[in-house]
């Protein structure tokens, strides 16, 4: 075991690099590093500073640009795009950013602006509080612990889970799950074509949620006596745990509606053959 | 030699007379020497054949169209000329012509019509969702092999639910919610397709 750890620091240890350039407080950064990891914080200066360490000998950091924008991007030899590096980023926290990787770990802290997240199969997470946000993955998870007032997420077959957030979700997949933890939310719009998804994240009296899946499994939560109007519908699925005398008969399949208080937010479900499961409150 | 991406990347203006004399003696000694370049500019002048044959009747949807192009980015400064929007273009209406005549071929002629036709945004749809699989098809081996697995397992996920959709409506026509859900199946398809027209190469 020592052994092992006595090697790790190796993989990266003989390339170290460091590197800053003057950034403007609204500046457009945007970051490519194919695999390894890419972590971005925040921080007071009016600077980009990154540190960390290159994977190969022939790898090459490109910085490029001051001021108003700015790119960094991990080059192989060749000139390609298949370089990789361990980089830690440091911006200032209202700049806008574009980041993107293949298969790196892509972690933002503490940001402000607007970000574009992006990756192939890394994992995306997201702390803090970015006025708007979207993350975009294959298989690579994307998680948000921030209170983002506005979050677009989209994977093929990665997981989305929502820890924290705020305002508008909308967030998509194809056979990932969605969990949906955070709030409480404006607008939710949630869809998955496999996926099982759970909602527990509160809305606002106003708030409004639609939630679509195609075989896969909704689940709402409690939302703690929240007053809302609830429209569950499934094709071929159940509804669990609704009583029966809620059930509606309007058309092929399984609905069931009712009001809570003055109804005011309204919740959405919609299934083909996926189960809608309410749990007790 | 010139590598096999820029030579690809040329063959459209090739066929289009459009290179610079260097460009077009480079390019003339790679494919004297290249056979799997040689493939690709028979395969792209078959292709034209093919679309100066078709009836002048047939067009892709256009307005569809301008949005699938602005999404397949290039991924060089010159986009290989099955990246090119209007060899997709074509390529779609090669598509749309090839089902159109099957479909003719297959029908009976003295069977009266039935009211079954799929309503025209299905139509539309499909022919984007050609287009851009087509566009993907193109560049599979650009990709990683592990990335092009899980595209496929999920577009099968994908395709599952649309068949699920038409299966429901056979049985329940009337159900405004089933339609709905074919189409929203439909269009998270073609965002797939374009998110994977998106990928660097290698990843």
């Amino acid at each position: 075991m020592i052994a092992i750890f006595a090697l790790l620091p190796c993989a990266f240890a003989a390339h170290p690099v460091d590197r800053s350039a003057e950034a403007a407080p609204d500046a457009t950064v945007s970051l490519e590093n194919t695999c390894g990891s890419l972590s971005v914080a925040a921080w007071d200066k009016p600077l980009l500073q990154v540190s960390g360490n290159l994977e190969e000998d022939d790898d090459v950091l490109v910085l490029t640009g001051s001021g108003a924008r700015l790119h960094l991007e991990v080059k192989d030899s060749h000139g390609g795009d298949t370089g990789c590096a361990a980089l830690l980023v440091r911006l200032p926290a209202g700049v806008r950013l574009e980041a993107e990787t293949v298969s790196a770990t892509l972690e933002v802290a503490g940001l402000t602006g607007t970000l574009d997240l992006d990756t192939v199969s890394g994992n995306l997470r997201l702390q803090g509080t970015p006025g708007a946000a979207t993350l975009e993955s294959v298989s690579g998870e994307i998680e948000i612990r921030g209170a983002a007032s506005s979050l677009d997420l989209e994977t093929v077959s990665g997981n989305i889970t929502v820890g924290k957030a705020l305002g508008r979700l909308d967030a998509e997949t194809v056979s990932g799950d969605l969990t949906i933890e955070g709030g409480p939310f404006d607008r939710i719009e949630l869809s998955t074509v496999s996926g099982d998804v759970l909602l527990s994240g509160p809305l606002t009296p106003s708030g409004r949620a639609e939630i679509s899946a195609h075989s896969g499994d909704v689940t709402l939560r409690p939302l703690h006596g929240l007053p809302a109007t609830y429209d569950l519908s499934t094709f071929s699925g159940d509804v669990i745990g609704a009583p029966s005398s809620l059930r509606i008969k309007d058309f092929t399949g399984n609905r069931v509606r009712w009001t809570e208080g003055t109804g005011t937010a309204t919740v959405e479900v919609e299934t083909h053959s996926g189960d809608i499961n309410i749990e007790a409150q | 030699m010139m590598p096999c991406d820029t030579a690809i990347a040329l063959l459209d203006d090739y066929v289009d007379e459009a290179l610079t004399p260097a460009e077009r003696a480079a390019l003339q000694a790679h494919l004297a020497a290249c056979p799997a370049c040689r493939a690709e500019l028979a395969a792209l002048h078959a292709l034209l054949a093919e679309a100066a044959a078709l009836p002048a009747g047939i067009e892709p949807p256009r307005d569809l169209w301008a949005g699938i192009a602005a999404q397949i980015q290039p991924t060089a400064a010159r986009r290989p000329w099955y990246a090119r929007p209007h060899v997709l273009a074509l390529a779609a209406v090669l598509l749309i012509g090839a089902t159109a005549a099957v479909t003719h071929l297959l029908e009976p002629a003295p069977a009266p019509r039935v009211a079954e036709a799929p309503v025209p945004w299905e139509v539309e749809l499909e022919q984007a969702n050609a287009a851009l699989a087509l566009a993907l098809d193109a560049r599979r081996a650009d990709l990683d092999p592990t990335t092009v697995a899980i595209l496929d397992e999920n577009l099968h996920i994908i395709d599952q639910a649309i068949q699920d959709c038409r299966i429901a409506l056979e049985t329940d026509p009337a159900n405004p919610r089933l339609e709905a859900s074919l189409r929203a199946t439909w269009e998270q398809r073609i965002r797939v397709l374009e998110r994977a027209n998106r990928l660097p190469s290698d990843s």
